[in-house]
């Protein structure tokens, strides 16, 4: 019987990689962020982001530490249903990409997904979106922050407080030096990695131990885990894919993708990444199931990936679990961080306490504003209260409740701003109610039923007839400016 | 090998075999946009 301490990192190999790895992003978020010359460049990276680097920021950001750590922890307890079901999140980033189009074509000159909702719906569904938006990225800040503590713990034995300190300054840090630019800049490289180190593991698995030694293991000891019609498995399969879609719709983190790129990338960006990004879960869960044939003593489920790493390749093993895994974090919390520190900005700061602010006083508020945001995340993460962590499983009731509002928005005229506010506010009571009564596994599903139902019967019973023309800021200044 | 086997190979093997192209792709879709001026 094997054990993790033996695979465990030396805390001094930890602080090189982290030290080595800290300074690669930070000078190149710095050398990134040396051709913003305006607040546009620093939020939206010029507008102008290209193919290559737009799938693979996409790519990256859904990629984060739970893919890479928690897809082998589902397909541990839910076979290959759990692998299955994790790859469907990619459904989330196809369907955006028609979204990310017409975001493009209806807003050229917009900033954030707080900027849609305002012109779209309204004020109070504004507020009700940016309460349940904020409230999201919070939360998956703060698990962020704190699955980078709890992984450089449990890889290197370095203290939780330093490993989590290190990974959100600098982030802050890089992403503080070059905005955007520096953000999608150094997801490329970070995709890179991700890709080749759980390649590398998963090719280990198949060549080391093989697809029919593995089976037989596996239908000996943990038969459950190949059968293809277990129940929960089943819902969790549906469960996350539309939480996954609520997620993409909302967030401004994909908003401000579909902002920065190039004119015509955003829906081939997009798709191109949901299909690149499907087999990364499976391969990622994969290596789990080889947990019967090497006889492996599991004893948390979200450590199965690094110890199967560790058994199959020794010290090396561990080596490219972490350097994976700081990748995966690293191009989350960045993306996390640029992209509510731009909600911040432009629907808290400019939308409600100073709408007078000039571009100057904007671009010195954007930088004070990631600083605060990463302050606020390291505060919250300092005690490491786990319940917290919990936190993302409690907001699937909230952003399923942003699909329908969203979807209906930027395609139909007639759907309208009391079915959008509704449905939010039904859907988000709706789904809390079943995760609290049911589990977590249907709070996604009632909550995106409800917000359908209730934008379907409001746009039904009162049509709106809504000019797509107002949702350009600059026309809309245009004509305020010209009296219209 | 019997088709539960065989599920798990394609599905596995596949996924694999994917995902170690996409980095090849990127580099190649990189190299193309910054041929063609359009990285950023």
């Amino acid at each position: 019987m094997n054990n993790v301490n033996d695979a465990i990192l030396a805390p001094s190999t930890g602080w090189l990689i982290l030290a080595v790895f800290s300074l690669l992003w930070v000078v190149l978020g710095w050398w990134f962020g040396r051709k913003n010359k305006d607040l546009e460049g620093y939020m939206l990276a010029g507008r102008k982001v290209g193919m290559a680097l737009g799938t693979a920021t996409a790519m990256a950001t859904w990629v984060t530490s739970n893919t890479t750590m928690a897809a082998p922890q589902l397909a541990l307890q839910m076979g290959i249903w759990g692998m299955i079901g994790y790859s469907l999140g990619s459904v989330g980033l196809l369907l955006f990409a028609p979204l990310a189009r017409r975001i493009r074509q209806l807003m050229p000159g917009g900033f954030t997904s707080g900027d849609f909702i305002r012109l779209r719906y309204g004020k109070l569904a504004w507020r009700v979106f940016l309460a349940i938006s904020l409230f999201y990225a919070l939360g998956w800040l703060i698990s962020m922050g704190m699955a980078g503590g709890v992984l450089i713990h449990a890889l290197t034995g370095i203290d939780y407080q330093f490993g989590m300190s290190v990974i959100v300054l600098i982030c802050v840090l890089y992403t503080l030096l070059g905005g955007l630019r520096a953000v999608i800049g150094t997801d490329f490289l970070q995709t890179l990695i991700i890709l080749v180190g759980i390649v590398v593991l998963a090719w280990l698995a198949i060549d080391s131990i093989g697809f029919e030694t593995m089976h037989s293991s596996l239908e000996t000891n943990r038969p459950e885990l190949l059968n293809l019609l277990m129940p929960a498995a089943i819902m969790f399969l549906f469960n996350n894919l539309l939480f996954g879609v609520g997620e993409i719709f909302h967030s401004n983190v994909w908003w401000s993708r579909a902002f920065a790129f190039r004119e015509g990338v955003g829906f081939k960006a997009y798709l191109v990444a949901g299909l690149f990004w499907a087999p990364v879960p499976i391969v990622a869960g994969f290596i789990a199931l080889s947990v019967p044939a090497l006889n492996l003593n599991v004893p948390a489920a979200d450590m199965v990936g690094p110890m199967v790493a560790a058994e199959l390749l020794g010290t090396g093993g561990a080596v490219l679990v972490f350097i994976t895994v700081f990748a995966a974090l690293a191009s989350s919390l960045d993306s996390l961080l640029a992209a509510t520190s731009d909600l911040i900005l432009t629907d808290i700061y400019k939308g409600h306490i100073n709408p007078q602010a000039d571009p100057e006083q904007l671009a010195r508020a954007a930088r004070w504003v990631i600083v605060g945001l990463g302050i606020a995340t390291w505060l919250v993460c300092l005690p490491r209260l786990t319940t917290l962590a919990a936190l993302l499983h409690f907001t699937g009731a909230f952003v399923a409740s942003t699909i329908w509002p969203i979807a209906t928005g930027l395609f139909w005229r007639r759907a309208n701003a009391n079915g959008a506010t509704l449905a939010m506010v039904l859907g988000t009571a709706a789904g809390l109610t079943a995760y609290f009564q049911i589990g977590f596994y249907v709070a996604a599903l009632v909550s995106a039923a409800v917000s359908m139902s209730v934008v379907l019967i409001a746009t039904w019973s009162r049509p709106d007839d809504f000019d797509w023309q107002s949702l350009d800021p600059t026309t809309v200044t245009a004509r305020q400016e010209s009296g219209a | 090998m019997t088709a539960s086997v065989t599920f798990l190979t394609i599905l596995v093997g596949g996924a694999t075999f994917a995902a170690a192209l996409i980095p090849l792709i990127l580099v190649g879709l990189w190299i193309f946009d910054l041929r063609n001026g359009r990285l950023w």
